[in-house]
């Protein structure tokens, strides 16, 4: 004679049984039914056309070679000013095209302050001297004129205030920007 | 291809047509309502065993009333007493064909079969139908070959992203999300309809949707450049706007936000809904679980305790040799004696007491996101970087940090442990120190890892990152397979 406990325990295995039975007979429903009408493959596709990973030493997974990729840039338009720019340089072009961040407020502030901004350049110019389309002129303007000596003379002044620009832009969490950041930051939460 | 069908089924139609099918399936396979439900359970045995039992297969005859098992074959006496030949299946309402010897599927038997099962699942809040495509979805296929899957042997799901200056932050961000489950599957899902002309610029939902399409589209395999994101985020928040390297955690923090206000529910009038009515946004469903604050009086005992949504957890790390993540969970949720100088209002005692604080996790994200902090301000108001080494695991197992797990009157067995189960997916690494530092990240697809360095992607071992000094550790669910 059964006890109860025996029955019940029984009949939980016997349900539990059915169950996992019947997920199983589920499944192999749905693959008969694909095998019947032919879309079996269709069922666990594989891939057929995605390119595969390259694992060669100097070379990408897509296989392209690493320092073209390290270097790869194109020019986009601006969102903002709508001009032509390399996608490598959006960011600090963004900063003074969009107005916002430390040297386009510090820009601003300093042509407000001072009337007539100079700097040692040829032609007078008043640009801010971190403006990088500025540069681009300087440095094509540079190649054009060759090996005089006034081209020279331009050659190292160029170089010089392009090499204070390179270890500028390179700076990345320098002190005073830092407290400034933090400082905002920290109004802000407490605006949240 | 031939016939999924059979003469037999022919022969059938052409004499009884489709009402003995319809019967059987609204009386027997699928109920519409409560009243035929407990009609069919009464009906629901075999006629010569009385055997209830889902493994015997329970079958019914098409040509007349019988009911009999499969398994121990009731239904093949009755067939063979009396040359009927079709039945169906009382579980799936399949069609079994006894001359044939094999189920079959004809069209006009199906669509009655689906038009059942679907009108049944609708009444029961179940709106997924299992993929059954008929002849015309076929065609299609057939017509449209191309098939891309994410494995860890092609690219698909693959993409550099080039620096635009210093925006490496912003990069390894962008990787991990693109690799988040759930998360993913929305963005390919195209689960938000894309915005009118005029607002798309303005959308974050709509500009992450676009650069799901380039990681998974398998068109192009040069970096692409996320600059209307950067311009995007920068209209949004003041403080990440500038061109100098900002915290990868920050940016993160400020994007989910920034999704999630975006897919808030708007009425008329562009205000956000409040009445709580909606269903939660994807970022919430995805990244945020719920911390358990419990403050202990030391006097009397009183606990008070407050339950609070976060999306990520933010680690102190413990300045021990060999430090783990694990040491820096248990940190976490230590119980803290508070002091002297910070003495809380207990309601029991009616005054401030000295009391303890623990903090728990009461629920758990799909996608948790754990936060080293490495930069921290100190007292004199300066900033270092923290580079201490902390090992972290590829399989995490949350549950002895979970409320749950320090309630000491639930035995151990009642604490499911698969569901605390975590699995690693992708991993933020800080390189150098405040002055000058890069991001990395390494991230998964299926089974196999990828070094992610701005526009330079390359296949990663996980001894490679296991051994990475990681900033933020990105961990799923395990019971979702990804």
């Amino acid at each position: 004679m059964l006890s109860r406990a025996t029955w019940v325990n029984d009949e939980c295995k016997a349900i539990l049984d059915d169950m996992i039975f019947t997920e199983t007979l589920d499944i192999i429903f749905q693959v008969h039914r694909a095998a019947r009408k032919g879309y079996l493959c269709e069922l666990y596709p594989e891939d057929n056309s995605s390119q595969k990973i390259c694992t060669e030493l100097g070379r990408d997974v897509f296989g392209h070679c690493q320092n073209k990729v390290q270097k790869f840039s194109e020019d986009i338009d601006c969102p903002n000013c709508a001009r032509q720019i390399s996608t490598t340089r959006f960011a600090p072009h963004l900063e003074k095209c969009f107005g916002k961040g430390r040297t386009s407020s510090r820009i601003a502030s300093q042509k407000i302050s001072s009337a007539e901004f100079s700097f040692p350049t040829h032609g007078g110019h008043t640009d801010a001297p971190d403006d990088d389309d500025w540069q681009e002129k300087k440095k094509r303007k540079r190649k054009k004129d060759g090996g005089s000596k006034k081209a020279k003379k331009k050659h190292i002044e160029s170089d010089a205030s392009k090499a204070a620009e390179h270890n500028r832009e390179h700076v990345s969490f320098s002190s005073s920007y830092l407290d400034e950041k933090t400082s905002k930051r920290k109004n802000l939460k407490k605006k949240r | 291809m031939g016939s999924a069908s059979c003469e037999h089924v022919a022969a059938f139609k052409s004499l009884y047509r489709l009402q003995p099918l319809h019967i059987l399936h609204r009386k027997l396979i699928c109920p519409h309502s409560e009243f035929f439900s407990r009609e069919a359970i009464s009906l629901l045995k075999c006629m010569l065993c009385r055997s209830r039992r889902g493994k015997h297969r329970l079958h019914a005859c098409l040509h007349c009333v019988f009911i009999g098992c499969f398994e121990k074959k009731h239904l093949h006496r009755h067939q063979k007493a009396t040359g009927h030949n079709l039945s169906i299946d009382l579980t799936f309402g399949n069609t079994h064909c006894a001359s044939c010897r094999d189920y079959v599927y004809d069209d006009d038997f199906e669509k009655v079969r689906l038009a059942c099962r679907n009108g049944h699942r609708n009444g029961i809040h179940q709106n997924l139908p299992v993929w059954e495509p008929e002849k015309i979805d076929l065609n299609f296929l057939g017509q449209h070959a191309k098939r891309l899957t994410v494995d860890g042997r092609s690219t698909l799901g693959l993409r550099g992203l080039v620096n635009q200056g210093n925006t490496c932050f912003m990069n390894v961000v962008i990787q991990a999300l693109t690799h988040s489950p759930v998360l993913r599957d929305y963005f390919l899902m195209e689960k938000h309809p894309r915005c009118s002309p005029s607002e798309i610029s303005s959308c974050i939902v709509c500009e992450f949707s676009q650069i799901f399409q380039e990681f998974f589209s398998n068109e192009n395999s040069n970096p692409m450049t996320p600059y209307r994101l950067l311009l995007l985020v920068w209209r949004n928040s003041e403080y990440l706007a500038g061109y100098e390297q900002q915290d990868a955690h920050e940016f993160l923090i400020a994007v989910l936000d920034m999704i999630h206000e975006r897919l808030q529910p708007r009425i008329e009038g562009g205000s956000i809904d409040l009445t709580g009515h909606a269903e939660r946004s994807i970022i919430d469903q995805v990244f945020t679980g719920y911390m358990q604050s419990n403050v202990v009086c030391n006097q009397c005992g009183n606990i008070s305790q407050t339950i609070d949504p976060l999306r990520d957890i933010s680690l102190d790390i413990p300045q021990v040799p060999s430090a783990s993540l694990m040491d820096c969970l248990s940190k976490f949720t230590k119980k803290e004696q508070l002091g002297n100088a910070s003495k809380i209002n207990c309601k029991k005692c009616g005054k401030r007491q000295e009391s303890s604080k623990q903090l728990t996790i009461s629920r758990l994200p799909v996608v948790a996101c754990l936060h080293l902090k490495r930069f921290e301000q100190t007292a004199t108001g300066s900033r270092s970087k923290v580079a201490t080494p902390v090992s972290f695991p590829k399989t995490l197992d949350m549950g002895p940090f979970m409320s749950s797990a320090r309630n000491t009157s639930l035995s151990p067995e009642f604490c499911d442990s698969a569901h605390y189960k975590y699995e690693l997916f992708a991993v933020v690494n800080h390189m150098g120190n405040l002055q000058s530092g890069h991001y990395t990240s390494f991230i998964r697809q299926t089974s196999s890892w990828f070094r992610c360095d701005d526009s330079l992607i390359t296949k990663a071992s996980i001894e490679q990152v296991l051994n990475s000094e990681a900033y933020l550790l990105f961990y799923h669910k395990k019971s979702i397979r990804f």
